[in-house]
């Protein structure tokens, strides 16, 4: 199935596609190039790489430090892993139109409350300005796929040998020794999960484009896959779209092999510590 | 609008907008389908425009038609309220099936190219239909049949001329070109003769008006303020330089009061529709892309109005914190809830209870002249159907269109396309109790505005220039650079779809 669709799209690329009447023209790389030169593909995928990687960081960095307070099995922690869960269930179009409606530089609550608390003097126009308005997208990612890289980091936290670790302390290893040498490195083959699995969520991302800025203002938060959505779905633009698409799927076949040298070298790393 | 998205429609106006807020996974299964229809293009019609050519008679009654309509178009009520009327005067039963905007386009598109559309009936954006002219029925052989007209008053010359010409009637080979003469009484003989054809029939028309809280404009206290400020009595501006000082007199940001929403998000809808009206308000061509595919998104009136708008924003500070990413909700969120004085949508509007006040409606100020933006839909037939299902067809949608059914179809806020509709509109106390006096300021609005680009991958096409009018709100220096940018982005937009004679108006 997946060998088969992706054979077609790869081959319609090259077709000028009008289902309507006037039948295929072969253009050879021309929807390609229109692609570039036209409809700015280099910058929105340059934006899809920087939202990838910066939202996916984050994400690493604040699910691993959830996951370690989580597994310390605190009084309330089983609550918070279960609030930790709404987000991350939620769907995605409907988490944008929250994130929307908080947004809201007139009613918005974010912004009350940033004045209330003596912050700000003027709300702040969050999707009218290209910087806030990615940082309210990537903090959008945030809030929805952090509880899912904590969960993971969590089942890895508590799936530690116990004996490795308290040989460890045993041997004086503390704080950041510890984190360092130990934890980290026992960690790292769930940490390479998470980054992967995110990796490739994140590429594919659309519906938060879509609700909270439609890729705006102007074009400055308009991604690769918010382009494909437009031309193929709004506007029937198949060949077009489907250059677009096999762009995309170059760099994700060309990322795949290093994000699985990643798995495999800490896969490898686990069975030679174990 | 839904969202969404682009069609300014009442629907979406009231929250239920068909903005673009689709799953991943609906948006792959959505292009999957594309994909899979262009796969059939080898299967598709001839590129060849079809002569009209009626069926002589009606044929076999098909047991039930089967349409597809836009589940958040005001008419999407009506036409259901309707329905079973429709059966006891035709004896045919009609289906519908209601969808939202990106669902439903993508959907008639996939139908309609594959050939084999498995619906009888297809309500239409506009802007769809340059792409669609070869595969939709000419219909002007049916307007002038007797026998497919039997028991149904077609009357097409009651049919609002700017509405029809700019929903219904194109040069099928050419369908960049507007009709020569949108002001012309309808009638088919004269389309057919100059070349067009009639390709549906229009259901609903949008077009944006301006809603202000009528009882603050008649409060004397009010008033007296107004005339004190500007030596002038306080009225509904008619004019942008009076709508300035209106909306400079009601901002009140410490009471959370503006004077005027504005509806500058980044979306076709929006900026782009809003655009329309100021350029068209300004003396610019309210279509923006000619006919001949000239841009005339950079030209001094165009460059003119849009500095006028980013200015409500910028520099007379009369709008909410919210304009620049503003789209139907969020006005309608606005002003209902009190803190706009005024206010333009796509629908009649509403206030909160909390608020006690009440609305009036106006035309949309002008500069040089009036020029709405407006949207329509029009029902059309594929042309891939058997003879008698297209005649079965057609007199489903005659009798929908026709004027006995839309004054049917008011109280559930039709946006009506007839004359006499409006008329009947204006003499129902009923409706005048309901919607103030919406229907005549549509009206007048609807003989006055101007449609959309006739271009085929329209969304593809406007897209640089959604991004150049947003991108101008949010750079307010720059306004002539952007509008030029956007321009010449357009234009290669258009050669690259095969418009090889795109040109930048003047």
């Amino acid at each position: 199935m997946t060998v088969v669709a992706g054979i077609y799209v790869f081959y319609i690329s090259f077709f000028r596609v009008n289902g309507f009447g006037q039948g295929n023209q072969f253009v050879g790389f021309g929807n390609f190039q229109d692609a570039f030169t036209t409809y700015s593909l280099l910058g929105n995928l340059i934006r899809t790489i920087a939202f990838v990687v910066l939202a996916v960081g984050i994400e690493l960095a604040v699910g691993g430090f959830l996951a370690f307070q989580l597994a310390k099995r605190l009084r309330g922690t089983g609550i918070a892993g279960i609030l930790l869960l709404i987000p991350f269930a939620m769907t995605p179009a409907v988490s944008a139109m929250i994130f929307r409606i908080l947004l809201d530089p007139s009613s918005g609550w974010i912004d009350h409350y940033l004045r209330s608390a003596g912050l700000i003097s003027q709300p702040i126009q969050w999707l009218s300005n290209p910087q806030t308005a990615w940082v309210a997208l990537v903090g959008l990612d945030i809030w929805s796929w952090t509880p899912f890289v904590a969960l993971i980091l969590m089942a890895g936290i508590q799936s530690m040998p116990r004996d490795v670790l308290e040989a460890a302390s045993l041997d004086g290893a503390r704080g950041w020794t510890h984190l360092r040498y130990i934890t980290l490195p026992l960690l790292s083959p769930f940490i390479a999960i998470a980054g992967v699995l995110r990796t490739i969520q994140a590429f594919q991302t659309v519906d938060s484009f879509l609700v909270l800025t439609n890729g705006g203002p102007g074009g400055s938060t308009t991604v690769a896959n918010l382009s494909i959505y437009r031309l193929v779905v709004q506007n029937f633009s198949i060949g077009l779209g489907a250059a677009t698409a096999v762009v995309v799927l170059i760099l994700l076949l060309a990322l795949t092999p290093l994000l699985m040298r990643i798995i495999g070298k800490y896969a490898e790393h686990e069975r030679g510590a174990a | 609008m839904t969202n969404i998205r682009r069609a300014p429609s009442p629907g979406a106006a009231l929250g239920t907008t068909g903005m673009p807020r689709r799953r991943f996974i609906q948006y792959a299964a959505t292009a999957g389908a594309a994909l899979g229809a262009s796969a059939l293009v080898g299967c598709s019609t001839s590129t060849k425009a079809p002569a009209s050519k009626a069926p002589s008679t009606l044929g076999p009654k098909p047991a039930s038609l089967q349409m597809l309509n836009a589940g958040t178009q005001s008419d999407a009520a009506g036409v259901t309220a309707v329905l079973p009327r429709l059966k006891d005067e035709l004896g045919v039963t009609v289906n519908m099936q209601n969808m939202a905007y990106d669902a439903l386009q993508s959907k008639t598109f996939a139908e309609l190219a594959s050939g084999t559309p498995s619906h009888d009936i297809y309500i239409l954006d506009t802007p769809w239909t340059p792409t669609l002219t070869h595969v939709l029925e000419p219909l002007s052989s049916y307007l002038a049949s007797t026998t497919l007209n039997k028991g149904i008053d077609i009357d097409a010359a009651d049919f609002i001329p700017k509405v029809f010409y700019d929903t219904s009637v194109w040069k099928v080979d050419s369908p960049s070109l507007h009709y020569p003469d949108s002001s012309a009484t309808v009638d088919v003989h004269s389309i057919v003769s100059n070349g067009y054809e009639i390709l549906g029939l229009p259901i609903q028309s949008n077009a944006l008006t301006l809603a202000y809280r009528k009882d603050l404009f008649e409060s004397p206290a009010e008033q007296r303020a107004f005339k004190a400020r500007f030596g002038r009595d306080l009225t509904v501006p008619q004019t942008w330089d009076e709508f300035v000082q209106v909306a400079q007199f009601f901002t009140r940001p410490s009471q959370g009061m503006y004077g005027t929403t504005v509806l500058g998000g980044a979306q076709e809808g929006w900026d782009f529709c809003d655009f329309k009206t100021m350029v068209a308000s300004f003396g610019g061509d309210g279509h923006i892309i000619n006919g001949n595919t000239g841009v005339a998104c950079a030209t001094p009136q165009a460059i003119a109005a849009w500095e006028f708008y980013v200015d409500l924003i910028d520099k007379y500070k009369v709008t909410p914190p919210n304009a620049t990413t503003a789209g139907w909700d969020q006005a309608i969120a606005t002003f209902s809830s009190g803190n706009a004085a005024m206010t333009w949508n796509y629908g009649p509007q509403s206030l909160n209870p909390s608020v006690h006040g009440s609305i009036g409606y106006a035309l949309m100020p002008k500069k040089v002249q009036h020029g709405p933006h407006f949207g329509t839909w029009q029902f059309g037939i594929p042309a891939n159907l058997p003879a008698n299902r297209k005649a079965w067809a057609y007199r489903a949608i005659a009798w929908l269109t026709g004027a006995t059914a839309q004054i049917d179809m008011l109280p559930t806020q039709l946006h009506a396309t007839r004359a006499s509709v409006f008329d009947h509109a204006k003499a129902d106390a009923a409706i005048t109790a309901q919607y103030g006096n919406f229907y005549p300021v549509l009206q007048q609005s609807l003989g006055v505005g101007y449609g959309r680009p006739r271009v085929k991958d329209y969304d593809q096409v406007v897209q640089p220039l959604v991004q150049g009018l947003n991108s101008a709100e949010n750079s307010s220096s720059n306004v002539a650079a952007q509008l030029k940018a956007a321009a010449q982005s357009t234009k290669k937009t258009l050669v690259s779809i095969g418009y090889n004679n795109a040109s930048v108006a003047s």
